[in-house]
């Protein structure tokens, strides 16, 4: 039921309009975009977290308070109780980010991370503050003021982030672009038939975008999706073209050729 | 895209890549298990794919080889430059040069905090001395059950098995870090929060002071409340201060950037949080203990001597030591905070 989105689905030049971004510029002087958290992400990597707490705290009431019974001492339990959730309820966010590179149990579920303002790790240092100052963001219920503070500032910092230099980036792993031709298909017939050759002329920019487009994601796009849009683009082409399609040539394989003829003319 | 084979592009560059890629993956997992090879490796790939990227935009190919190697490119370059990982070593030298030194560089808001809090105790004082009543409003309720002659004849004498003693240590010392953390989180707010809740705690020590005076009960209060109060105190001034100095950050940035004042500020407030922690623990440890033990147990002036020798290291400590070095290990523990 559940269709796996494809990696990359919301790749970051396509949705730079949509998406706050932060660029980032390296000594190479090479400029890369991290994509920026929104609240609702955020939220969500919370709401984990607060269950991850929660499980973390009952777990060692228990094991504390049998321990307690074992050794016939209330009090050490106690203590030691005392001493557990202090360290679960405040530290959790601190060291975790600090240990897992900018990451706590929610936010690697989530795919989130937090960073530098210049995309390094995160110092102890940085991951203490933000998670002291979360106290003020969580002001006056639920978040508001770090809420506010989030929709407010360009880089989606709360009073957290601001204090400690950091932003949260969305992490997306993108899938290395598929080759177009792989070399053991690379005897394509397409490429030495003139009347292929000269179609292939009429083929516009836009479609050729689209034919380009759709055999490089390739090999990320779930395989009914990636059949129906072969199959869509291959019958327009027939179409527009009036290049007939053979019937041992698949759908994926004739738009193949033909990107591989067009990008080919173009060089020429 | 014209002229620019994008097929040949990806074919001949994937490879390397996806090399990046994978030593990306094992760096990020095992930064320190790398053999030099691989590390020399790394330098190269890491400076072909930034080239490769920028191609890629000059070129404007596919966004999705773009978006590729963006992100390969933002990995990649967090481990090229990584910051200095952990040291565990240096949280002692932190603890007995850093800490004391930094307390020393910022003595002014630290002395603000103790004023601001000492505000707080003599209004409670002056209100109890003028209208009694008004402990009510002044004092907490824990202490308002018994008036101090009750409470006297009711403590003096008793002693608190370990177990309890213990546990009320223990409860004391992750409260007492609680409301540092708070006055140091409340800088935020333009350090008005921090100076709210300064004041505020202040009252109620003024107006139990007094109380206490009143009913002639004086002594016992004074041992009651030194042995722990010294170092308790103390630390609440320095988060306190820390405090105020987030708020210093925000409201003064200077010649700065409002962020980047703020930020420094932060990362030089933390320490004095953190580092001040164990000043804590010792003083829950003295509250949940001597403090609660009183004579004819304990003799008064047995506890305010304890009073005065706990508060004489604390201070010989915080004014004296890391004295040699103290701009080299106050920049050292301070490197990373850029």
């Amino acid at each position: 039921m559940l269709t796996k989105r494809p990696k990359g689905a919301t790749p970051m030049r396509e949705l730079r309009h949509i998406h706050e971004t932060l660029a980032v510029t390296t000594p190479e002087n090479v400029t890369f975009h991290f994509e920026l958290a929104g609240p609702s992400t955020r939220a969500a990597a919370w709401g984990v977290d607060l269950i991850v707490m929660t499980l973390l705290l009952s777990v060692s009431t228990i094991v504390v308070a049998l321990a307690g019974v074992g050794l016939g001492s209330n009090a050490v339990a106690n203590v030691v109780m005392l001493v557990v959730s202090f360290v679960v309820l405040w530290w959790y966010g601190a060291l975790l980010e600090w240990a897992l590179r900018g990451q706590t149990v929610g936010k690697r579920l989530l795919g989130l991370r937090v960073l530098q303002q210049n995309g390094l790790r995160i110092t102890l240092a940085q991951a203490v503050i933000r998670n002291l100052v979360r106290m003020v963001d969580l002001l006056p219920f639920s978040y508001l003021i770090g809420g506010v503070s989030l929709l407010l500032d360009r880089h989606r910092r709360r009073l957290g982030d601001l204090a400690a230099g950091t932003i949260v980036v969305q992490e997306r792993h993108l899938p290395a672009p598929s080759v177009i031709v792989p070399p053991a298909l690379r005897y394509n017939t397409f490429l030495s038939d003139p009347n292929v050759r000269h179609a292939a002329r009429r083929v516009t920019a836009p479609e050729r975008d689209v034919m380009v487009a759709v055999s490089l994601r390739r090999d990320s796009l779930p395989l009914h999706v990636r059949h129906e849009l072969f199959e869509e683009l291959a019958q327009h082409l027939e179409r527009r073209l009036g290049l007939p399609r053979l019937a041992q040539l698949s759908a994926e394989r004739y738009v193949l050729n033909l990107v591989a003829v067009v990008l080919s003319g173009a060089k020429a | 895209m014209d002229g620019f084979d994008v097929n040949r592009f990806i074919s001949n560059k994937k490879p390397s890549w996806q090399a990046l890629e994978r030593l990306v993956l094992d760096m990020e997992r095992k930064p320190d298990a790398l053999a030099l090879d691989d590390v020399k490796r790394f330098g190269k790939l890491y400076r072909a794919a930034s080239s490769d990227l920028l191609i890629a935009r000059s070129e404007r190919v596919d966004a999705s080889i773009e978006d590729y190697l963006n992100s390969l490119v933002a990995r990649a370059y967090a481990i090229v430059y990584a910051t200095q990982p952990r040291a565990p070593r240096r949280v002692w030298r932190f603890l007995v040069d850093a800490f004391p030194a930094l307390v020393r560089a910022e003595w002014k808001v630290i002395v603000l905090s103790a004023v601001l809090l000492f505000a707080g105790a003599g209004v409670g004082a002056v209100g109890i001395a003028l209208d009694p009543s008004s402990r009510a409003v002044l004092i907490p309720e824990q202490h308002q059950a018994f008036s101090p002659e009750e409470r006297v004849m009711r403590d003096e004498g008793q002693v608190a098995s370990a177990g309890e003693a213990s546990v009320f240590s223990a409860f004391l010392f992750t409260h007492n870090i609680r409301v540092t953390f708070l006055v140091f989180a409340l800088g935020m707010t333009f350090g008005i929060g921090t100076a709210l809740v300064l004041f505020y705690n202040g009252l109620p020590l003024g107006a139990l002071a007094m109380q206490y005076h009143l009913a002639g009960e004086g002594l016992f209060f004074w041992a009651w409340i030194l042995p722990h109060g010294i170092p308790e105190l103390t630390q609440i001034f320095i988060a306190g201060g820390a405090g105020l100095m987030i708020g210093r950050g925000a409201l003064l940035p200077g010649r700065q950037r409002r962020g980047r004042a703020l930020q420094q500020e932060a990362h030089k407030a933390v320490l004095l949080v953190v580092g001040g922690m164990p000043i804590l623990v010792l003083a829950g440890l003295i509250e949940g203990t001597i403090s609660q033990i009183h004579a004819p147990t304990l003799p008064y002036w047995l506890k305010l001597v304890v009073a005065i020798v706990v508060g004489a290291c604390l201070y010989v400590y915080l004014l004296r030591s890391g004295r040699r070095a103290p701009s080299q290990a106050a920049q050292g523990s301070l490197r990373n905070a850029d």
